[in-house]
Order: structure tokens, then C-alpha cells, then sequence
């Protein structure tokens, strides 16, 4: 991590002060959010985080933005984009596009991806030994990946600890790595249970005019986080029905993602597809 | 008598030789383009809107789209009826035809309260499809009509997943009708409800880094991942002609 330069430690100070505005307020706020590093440093971060290669010759940063888990910087150049957390000053996120491998024959398997994938995590210092792995190949069309995949759960619960690392199905190279991991506390027991977070997800689709047959595809209980940084425990229900059967009795099938209030069962629509 | 013959075969091989030669010099071996061409290019960013507060709405979706191609694209957010002599007037002078709506393997669909729900099927191999009416299927184009289109893209849930013979949407755009690259997806992917949709604004932008369709593709399914959570299903994207550029904007070849 960078040595904190004279500019981001004015930024810390102005986040304390918002912080103090905001507890005066009786509004909370989210420490994990506070800018605490520049945009230098955030390039600065990058450079380590590559060490010894030439690929942020001609980066820039932007940002930050607001992002699901933490406020990000996005370094871009021509041969990576990176994300750097302005809180912390760590790369959560980095897309080498010129190791994917054009055009050429799937010539990588799964171990050998998966050996690729966690010495990358090794050589940045990434833990991953304590959260479950999985695999998934992609085809893409005229290239192919391996997303490895490391995720948390306390049984049914998703926790807000995930690691991903794409591997080129022809190069054998890391293509990508994102870190969605964020401090989190117990979140106990949830006060809606599975079927009643169902019936609420079809009973806000029904609402929404869902007329058809709803199908449940998923149903998980996740701790997610609000903008204004307060921790949630919330189902998150993927559904789909027949929205339209045309005359030649082609199906027209739509597809939606609800969300629903583990602790007041409030529901709504997040997503559709 | 010999010598006379071969002389006068000789000067006629020679003639005919010489004409051949001229008629090759003067006549174009790539085939003449007959649409109009703009400038700047077009693009059209096809939206839908079905009913209901269920109903999924992609007008912003290709708002943004269309704000990120402006102003090196002449770029319009419309409805279409899909019939092909409707799609055609949009489709043969353009660079971008982008889709965003309802999809299946084979098929993406818009809708507006005029045309209700058209449909463009790869072709009438997907199950209860029709090219008839208001449908449209890719088999009824042909590369001279198509070709110039620089990026089909078909934004719809299970819109690259191919049929049991292998024909797939993108996959006939770019390899039958020779558009220069298109994009969809084998997945269920998410539209969000309540904040701008991330995919298509950083797709449309990332080709000004610049960053080739493949790139952006890629560039774009990590947004989606760290500003929502989820890839929602834009990491199963799937490209042909990844190596084209957005931009700068030229014509299709």
C-alpha cells in the first residue's frame, strides 16, 4: 500500500469531518466509503499491484464511483483497466485484455486454469483457502474462459465475501480478477423464511400485472449492503413466467430478479430480463 | 499457309488478350455498394416497452446506448415493427443495429402499444416461430443487404445460445450476412428496475478508450459486476468479429 500523501490525508480529514455531520445528524455513514486515497496513489497502487511491467505506462484514473461493496477507482490504459478501492488504497480489480487468446483451439483445462487462477491470488497475497471454489467454463464464440469462482456461506447464507478470476481457455493467462469481499457482522436469523419470501416475490409480480404462471428459478438469502452503507439481510428471488404466446405459438418467456426484506418481508422488483 | 494461320491466331489471342484486360481494369471487384451512406453513420438502438410495472421497459437502456455512440453515430432510440422491409430501412445503411428486449435461443423481441410485440427470429428453425407478419427472420436477409453493418448486438436473455443445428442470431450476422462483428448473450441476463442500466451505457463508451467489441464486452460485464453485485448474467457474453472497433465510426464492410 502507498504511503498516504499530503493530499489524501486532507481528504481523510474532510471524510472525518462529513462523518461527524453526519453521527450529528443522526444519520450513519459508511466508513468503508470514505475517500482516504488520491487519485495518484490509486495509480500508484496499480504499478505495485503489476510490478515490473510496462502495462500502466499510459493509465489514468477516474472515479470514484459508487460501486455495489466500495467506492472505486477505475485506472485505465491501454493494455489494463484496474479497480482500486479509495478507501483502502487495494486493487479489487483488474481486466488484462491482451491475454485473451484470439481465435485459437481451447487447449487449457479446468486444473490447469485452477492452478493459474490461485497462484495469481498467491502472488498478491489474496486469501482464498477458506472460502469454496468453484469453476465454470464460458464460450464466448471465437474465444472461451474459465470463471474460477471462491465464495462464502454460513449454510443457506451467502456472504459478501467472493473472489473471481477469469482464465483464457487458449493462453492459459489471467484475463481478469475481481475482489467483492467486504467487512460484514453476524447477521442472525432471518425474521421472513423462504416460503414466505416466495409468496411475497409472486405477490409483488401479481401487482406489477405478472398474470401467467410463475416459475421460481433460485431463491437465496444473501447480506448485501444499502448505498447508505447499512448492512441488509435480504432473499433475493429469481422468477420467470410466460409474459406473451404468439400466434404461432412462440413463447415469450420474462424473467425477474425480487428482492425481499429478510427482516419487514417488503418486496420489490430489482431487475428484469 | 502454316505461318499465315498461327499469325492471324496469334493477333486475334492477342486482341481478345487486350480487351480482357481492359474490361478487368475497368470493372470493380468488390461489389457495388447501393445504400446511402451517411454521414455521420447511423445507429439505431431498438427499444421496448411492455406494459405493467412488470413489464420490461429498455427505453433508457437504449437511451444510454444511443447517448454513448453519439456524436460520431447519428444515433435514434426507436420502436420498430420488425417485419424485414420495416428492419430493412434501418438496417442496410447503417453501422449499428442494436436490440434490447424479451429473447430466447434463436430470438430477441421488442414491443411499443402500435406494433405490440415483433419478433426477429435467426430463422423459422426456432420453435413456433414465424417470419411472416410482423416477425422477421435473419434467412430472409441477404449479404448484400447486410454487410454494411459494422455491430449487430442482440441485448436479450439467451439471445447467443444457438439452435440444434448451430445457427445462432450473432453467430449468422457476422459469418452469413458478413456484418463486421455481433454481440449477445448465453445467459439470463437483468435489466435493472430502478437505476440506469450499467452494460449498455459502458458498452457504448468503451469504444472511445479505444477499445475493440470484444474488449468492450468484457470491460463492460465487470462494471455490471462491481456496480450491482452480479454479473447478471453479462459475463456469459458472446462475440463474433471481436477485433472490430466502435469507433472511430466507418461504414460497414
Amino acid at each position: 500500500m502507498p504511503v498516504p500523501s499530503r493530499r489524501s490525508m486532507l481528504l481523510a480529514a474532510a471524510a472525518v469531518l462529513l462523518a461527524l455531520a453526519g453521527v450529528a445528524s443522526g444519520r450513519g455513514i459508511d466508513e468503508t466509503r470514505v475517500i482516504a486515497v488520491s487519485r495518484e496513489e490509486a495509480i500508484d497502487s496499480v504499478r505495485a499491484f503489476v510490478a515490473g511491467t510496462a502495462l500502466t505506462d499510459d493509465v489514468v484514473a477516474e472515479g470514484p464511483y459508487d460501486g455495489a461493496l466500495v467506492r472505486f477507482y477505475k485506472v485505465t490504459g491501454h493494455h489494463l483497466m484496474a479497480r482500486v478501492d479509495a478507501n483502502t488504497g487495494s486493487v479489487v480489480g483488474v481486466v488484462f485484455l491482451e491475454n485473451i487468446g484470439q481465435g485459437g483451439k481451447v487447449s487449457v483445462d479446468s486444473e490447469r486454469a485452477s492452478v493459474a487462477a490461485k497462484a495469481f491470488l498467491d502472488d498478491h497475497s489474496i486469501g482464498w483457502r477458506h472460502l469454496e471454489p468453484s469453476i465454470e467454463f464460458i464460450d464466448h464464440g471465437e474465444t472461451a474462459e474459465y470463471l474460477l469462482q471462491w465464495t462464502r456461506r454460513d449454510g443457506d447464507l451467502v456472504l459478501p465475501e467472493a473472489i473471481y478470476v477469469s482464465v483464457d481457455a487458449v493462453t492459459g493467462k489471467v484475463i481478469s480478477f475481481a475482489d467483492m469481499r467486504r467487512p460484514f457482522e453476524a447477521p442472525g436469523e432471518p425474521s421472513v423464511d423462504r416460503p414466505a419470501a416466495i409468496a411475497a416475490s409472486v405477490e409483488v409480480l401479481r401487482g406489477a400485472g405478472v398474470d401467467g404462471e410463475v416459475a421460481i428459478d433460485a431463491a437465496e438469502l444473501r447480506v448485501e449492503f444499502a448505498e447508505s452503507g447499512d448492512q441488509r439481510l435480504v432473499w433475493k428471488i429469481r422468477a420467470s413466467a410466460v409474459v406473451e404466446r404468439l400466434q404461432q405459438g412462440q413463447e415469450i418467456v420474462g424473467h425477474w430478479l425480487v428482492e425481499v426484506d429478510a427482516r419487514s418481508g417488503q418486496a420489490k422488483i430489482v431487475a428484469r430480463g | 499457309m502454316a505461318s499465315t494461320m498461327s499469325a492471324a491466331v496469334w493477333s486475334t489471342t492477342r486482341l481478345v488478350a487486350a480487351v480482357a484486360v481492359v474490361v478487368l481494369l475497368i470493372t470493380p471487384t468488390a461489389p457495388r455498394v447501393t445504400a446511402a451512406q451517411y454521414s455521420p453513420p447511423w445507429a439505431h438502438a431498438f427499444r421496448a416497452h411492455w406494459p405493467g410495472t412488470g413489464g420490461l421497459d429498455t427505453t433508457n437502456t437504449m437511451n444510454l446506448a444511443k447517448q454513448g455512440l453519439e456524436p460520431e453515430y447519428k444515433a435514434s432510440s426507436i420502436n420498430p415493427a420488425s417485419a424485414k422491409a420495416s428492419m430493412l430501412t434501418y438496417a442496410v445503411h447503417d453501422a449499428i443495429w442494436w436490440m434490447a428486449g424479451h429473447a430466447g435461443t434463436g430470438f430477441i423481441t421488442t414491443y411499443n402499444a402500435t406494433n405490440g410485440t415483433t419478433v426477429v427470429n435467426v430463422s423459422n428453425q426456432v420453435p413456433g416461430s414465424s417470419c411472416a407478419g410482423k416477425n422477421a427472420c435473419l434467412t430472409d436477409y441477404t449479404f448484400e443487404e447486410m454487410h454494411d453493418i459494422r455491430v449487430m448486438v442482440f441485448q436479450g436473455c439467451d439471445s447467443g445460445k444457438t439452435l440444434a443445428n448451430g445457427d445462432a442470431l450473432h453467430k449468422r450476422a457476422k459469418q452469413v450476412l458478413g456484418v463486421d462483428a455481433s454481440v449477445a448473450f448465453g445467459a439470463i441476463i437483468y435489466f435493472s428496475a430502478n437505476t440506469s442500466d450499467v452494460w449498455s451505457f459502458h458498452f457504448a463508451n468503451y469504444g472511445r478508450l479505444p477499445t475493440t467489441v470484444l474488449g468492450a464486452a468484457y470491460y463492460s460485464a465487470e462494471d455490471v459486476l462491481f456496480y450491482s453485485g452480479s454479473y447478471h448474467g453479462y459475463k456469459q457474453y458472446s462475440v463474433y468479429g471481436g477485433s472490430t472497433y466502435f469507433f472511430p465510426a466507418a461504414y460497414g464492410s
